[in-house]
């Protein structure tokens, strides 16, 4: 009878023990390299949007807190979704225009320590915000970049595999994240966007080499229209970079 | 003087419960008398009275507009609001609710002839919620002098089933009068919770006169007429069906008192009373239900679950909520300072004892904001300081009490954050008594007014005694991020649908039409017109065949470099034609904007934007982009999205001009700003009458 019992619990240890291939612990031992390796270049945001709504002529103000993501692509400049930082707030209501103002923000790291920042240059259309650290803001001394690579592309097939890496609020204590995403759809025109399963808003995706994705971000709605979460690919992100580090140029002054 | 009544509207309402103010006659044209309305009564007698006593009140009656300020997100915030009231002397005091003026900054009214007339504040009771104030007689014409003036009636002589007239100006309509019964006498608001007006509690001292003749908001203020056309009551709340009326006793009084000292004076003995409980022995008298440390009471030896029987001489008893109104009225009535004797049982035993009432003092203090802190406060009173320690270097009225804060203010910005409810009680290790030492103490920090100071500030929060570092008169750090530069060709587009297509003779192509090309545009300056239809850039179909493509034609502009041209295929009357354009880069976005904000008249101005066709249609002026609510400009009917194209009969030539002249009506403290706006496509003149800060 002991025997019996015995004979059965060596068979369900061996059934779970071999329910983990040696190919996957590899695989998890990867991805968990590259976790390790860009998780410091992963930021929180926080700050007060001020949204101005004139309904009719009258104005009507609000104030809301911001948490985010933000990724850093070089000295002191980020990358973020422009949609978690300044939401599309009364959608396209007729007869209401609304205005926004981004107050107080601030960068957090994994220690949870503040620095002062400034958001340069946003693109509706492709959904991006660029967040330049603030040098005379507080803290600014402090500041320690771990640059994320997005010279290179990426190209994903449906179903390859994403690391995508987030940082928590301080319910959290600002920890960071890290998930295996799926590719579950691609965008081919106008441009190319990933719908990546398991990516973060405004937070990075890599794929299984560890290069750069891209960022996901939830497009400018139309007509009304909430778009869903898609991952804009590093060559658009490339592409303002330049305009965003003149603009950083100018904190400078 | 012949009335006649508006018989189709009368019929299709309530009967005999709504008064339409109208009138056939026509007075002299500069000095109109008030147009007395009527009601019909279902008799001829009736109707003779009603008439008699609406011709008695109606020419005194005001509709009263007011401007006031409110705590709000660590700033003043302006209220409008209107109201009623009724003349009730002849040198021009109008009597109204505490709720409809007493916070008023500016106060003006229009009379029953519809004469405009300034007024200000006499005095104000919160506590029964009446208020006095005073019209400026130098703009009423001699010929309408001595004021038409109402009279109170005896309050004492009102029975249940009463007729009585509610007049008034409900939404701030024209002045109205409705006819009702009454239907109780002494109404008093369930749960004793009455109405709160600056910290206190109106139910304590006002029975209202219950009564069915339609009152909406906007006659507050305004009298309950008796059929002797005398003032019985003060409207002010509603409670479900009936309207709530301040009966004329405490009316006159208060108004007296207001009138002769500006404020009503009552007593305090630190005693809080209920009705006696059902199970006791004792049936008569007023139960003491808690007596607050070392007030006067305390020091008589009062205690809670005494039994007051007599205060001051006077007999009183509370078997009933509806009984404590009139103790009350005892109590705080009596003689401020007064030693007075107060009969009552303890254990079944009759005693007495001898106290000195002392002053009242006032519920809240008054708000101020601080705006280099981000916050709006004020001053402990003794009753708000109850609750509050006291110790040996303390009272209880020391500190400043914050009841606003900036979110992105530097109070709200120190860790930790300073909140509403919090009592600052040191700036610096400098014990802060009040108000006037906290303003004092941040002058001191920051002279020029524009400099930054770092503040160590002690708080109290519930019973924790907090520190913090406050930057005082750090502004908040804003970011205004430009939009990326992109390509642009000043079009508004939408898809041509298969179902377009089909009719428009094109089935099978795709493409998008113009709706809409911006003034002045390289897309106006080409030659594309309103109407055309877009089949190819530079010999690339553009894939769009449903609504949900109306992204993609604007997409692939941006993708070309704003420098470059680009050649396209449309379609116009029913043949294909090549336009050529050249791409621009896309116009700053109006929120990029430089703005300018004026803080007295509270609006924020920019020049017109390019992108936009509804502001590129304008030749001239500059835009309002944001008017603050109950500010100047919005009480003088300024919209956003206005555009102003004169200030003072001067013509607005850029935003640094009206920038400029906006300083100016600053400095010289203008009575009147007069703008020249057009709004769509019509004009219209706007006076801005702002009040100046000294």
């Amino acid at each position: 009878m002991k025997t019996t019992k015995l004979i059965k619990l060596i068979a369900i240890a061996g059934l779970s023990l071999s329910a983990i291939s040696p190919a996957l612990a590899v695989d998890t031992a990867a991805k968990r390299e590259i976790y390790n390796t860009n998780e410091g270049s992963v930021f929180g945001v926080k700050g007060i949007l001020k949204i101005t709504a004139t309904i009719q002529g009258q104005v009507k103000n609000q104030e809301a807190q911001i948490w985010s993501n933000a990724t850093c692509i070089g000295d002191g400049l980020l990358v973020a979704a422009y949609g978690s930082i300044s939401p599309n707030v009364g959608g396209n209501m007729p007869n209401i225009e609304i205005t926004k103002e981004i107050e107080g923000l601030k960068l957090i790291n994994s220690a949870g320590e503040e620095f002062d920042a400034k958001l340069v240059l946003h693109d509706e259309d492709l959904g991006l915000a660029y967040i330049a650290l603030d040098p005379s803001g507080e803290n600014a001394a402090n500041w320690k970049n771990q640059i994320v690579d997005i010279s290179k592309d990426s190209d994903l097939k449906h179903l390859d595999k994403t690391v995508n890496i987030s940082r928590y609020a301080d319910h959290f204590r600002y920890q960071s994240a890290v998930t295996v995403g799926t590719v579950s759809a691609i965008l081919q025109k106008p441009r190319k966007l990933y719908q990546i399963i398991g990516a973060s808003m405004s937070a990075p995706s890599f794929n299984e080499a560890g290069q750069f994705v891209g960022i996901t971000v939830t497009k400018a709605a139309t007509k009304g229209k909430q778009s869903p979460p898609v991952t804009i690919p590093a060559k658009y992100i490339r592409k303002l970079v330049e305009q965003a580090a003149a603009k950083q140029a100018e904190l400078k002054k | 003087m012949k009335n006649f009544i508006n018989k189709p509207l009368l019929t299709s309402l309530m009967l005999g419960a709504i008064a339409i103010p109208v009138s056939a006659q026509t007075e002299a044209p500069t000095l109109p008398k008030a147009e007395i309305p009527t009601i019909r009564a279902t008799s001829s007698a009736d109707q003779a009275k009603i008439d008699a006593a609406i011709a008695k009140v109606y020419p005194s009656l005001v509709r009263i507009h007011v401007v006031g300020e409110k705590p709000k997100d660590g700033r003043m915030q302006k209220t409008g609001g209107t109201g009623s009231g009724t003349i009730i002397h002849p040198d021009g005091y109008v009597l109204t609710n505490h709720h409809v003026a007493g916070e008023g900054t500016r106060i003006w009214v229009r009379l029953s002839n519809k004469l405009k007339v300034d007024a200000t504040l006499v005095g104000t009771d919160p506590q029964t919620d009446l208020c006095i104030l005073k019209l400026n007689l130098d703009q009423i014409p001699a010929d309408m002098k001595p004021l038409p003036v109402a009279k109170f009636g005896d309050f004492k002589t009102l029975n249940v089933g009463d007729s009585v007239l509610a007049m008034g100006s409900p939404a701030g309509v024209s002045q109205s009068v409705t006819l009702g019964v009454v239907a109780n006498l002494e109404m008093i608001i369930p749960g004793g919770r009455g109405t709160r007006q600056a910290g206190e509690r109106v139910g304590d001292l006002v029975r209202w006169i219950g009564h069915d003749a339609v009152i909406y908001f906007g006659n507050s203020g305004g009298p309950l007429v008796n059929l002797k056309g005398e003032i019985i009551g003060i409207n002010e709340i509603g409670l479900g069906s009936l309207g709530g009326a301040i009966p004329a006793d405490i009316a006159k009084y208060v108004s007296s008192e207001l009138i002769k000292n500006g404020t009503v004076r009552r007593s305090w003995t630190g005693i809080f009373t209920q009705p006696i409980l059902l199970s006791g022995k004792q049936k008569a008298g007023v139960l003491i239900a808690s007596v607050l440390d070392k007030s006067p009471a305390d020091k008589a030896g009062l205690k809670p679950g005494d039994i007051i029987t007599e205060f001051d001489g006077v007999n009183v008893t509370a078997t009933a909520p509806e009984h404590l109104p009139l103790y009350n009225k005892v109590e705080l009535g009596t003689e401020v300072g007064k030693e007075i004797t107060i009969k009552y049982i303890r254990d079944g035993k009759e005693a007495s004892t001898k106290l000195t009432t002392i002053e009242r003092s006032k519920a809240l203090g008054e708000d101020i904001a601080i705006r280099e802190w981000g916050i709006t406060a004020r001053d402990l009173t003794p009753r708000s300081s109850i609750n509050r320690k006291e110790t040996e270097t303390r009272s209880k009225t020391d500190g400043v009490l914050v009841s606003s804060v900036s979110k992105t203010g530097p109070s709200a910005a120190s860790k930790p954050a300073i909140n509403p409810g919090d009592l600052i009680l040191k700036v610096n290790g400098e014990s802060i008594k009040n108000l006037a030492q906290l303003q004092k103490l941040t002058s001191s920090l920051i002279p020029d007014g524009k400099s930054q100071a770092k503040a160590i500030v002690e708080f109290e929060r519930g019973s924790q005694f907090l520190a913090t570092v406050v930057d005082i008169n750090k502004q908040p750090s804003t970011s205004q991020s430009s939009a990326a530069q992109k390509a642009w060709i000043g079009l508004d587009t939408q898809v041509l649908t298969r179902e377009l297509a089909t009719i428009l003779d094109l089935k099978g192509k795709k493409g998008v039409r113009v709706t809409q090309v911006i003034p002045a545009s390289n897309a106006e300056k080409a030659g594309i017109k309103q109407g055309d239809i877009i089949l190819k850039i530079d010999g690339a179909i553009i894939p769009v065949e449903r609504e949900r493509d109306a992204n993609i034609f604007n997409s692939m502009i941006r993708e070309y470099p704003a420098d470059e041209s680009v050649t396209f295929d449309i379609y116009r009357d029913k043949k294909i034609i090549q336009i050529k354009c050249d791409l621009e880069t896309a116009p700053k976005p109006a929120k990029e904007f430089k703005k300018v904000t004026n803080d007295v008249l509270e609006i924020t101005l920019r020049e017109l934007s390019k992108a936009n066709a509804k502001e590129a249609e304008h030749q001239k002026g500059i835009f309002v982009h944001a008017v603050e609510s109950a500010g100047w400009a919005s009480l003088a009917g300024l919209y956003a999205g206005d555009v102003i194209l004169s200030i003072n009969n001067k013509e607005v030539t850029d935003l640094a001009m009206i920038e400029k002249e906006l300083e100016r009506v600053e400095k010289e403290q203008q009575d009147y700003v007069v703008l020249f706006v057009k709004r769509g496509k019509f004009t219209r003149f706007l006076e801005i009458h702002p009040i100046w800060k000294k």
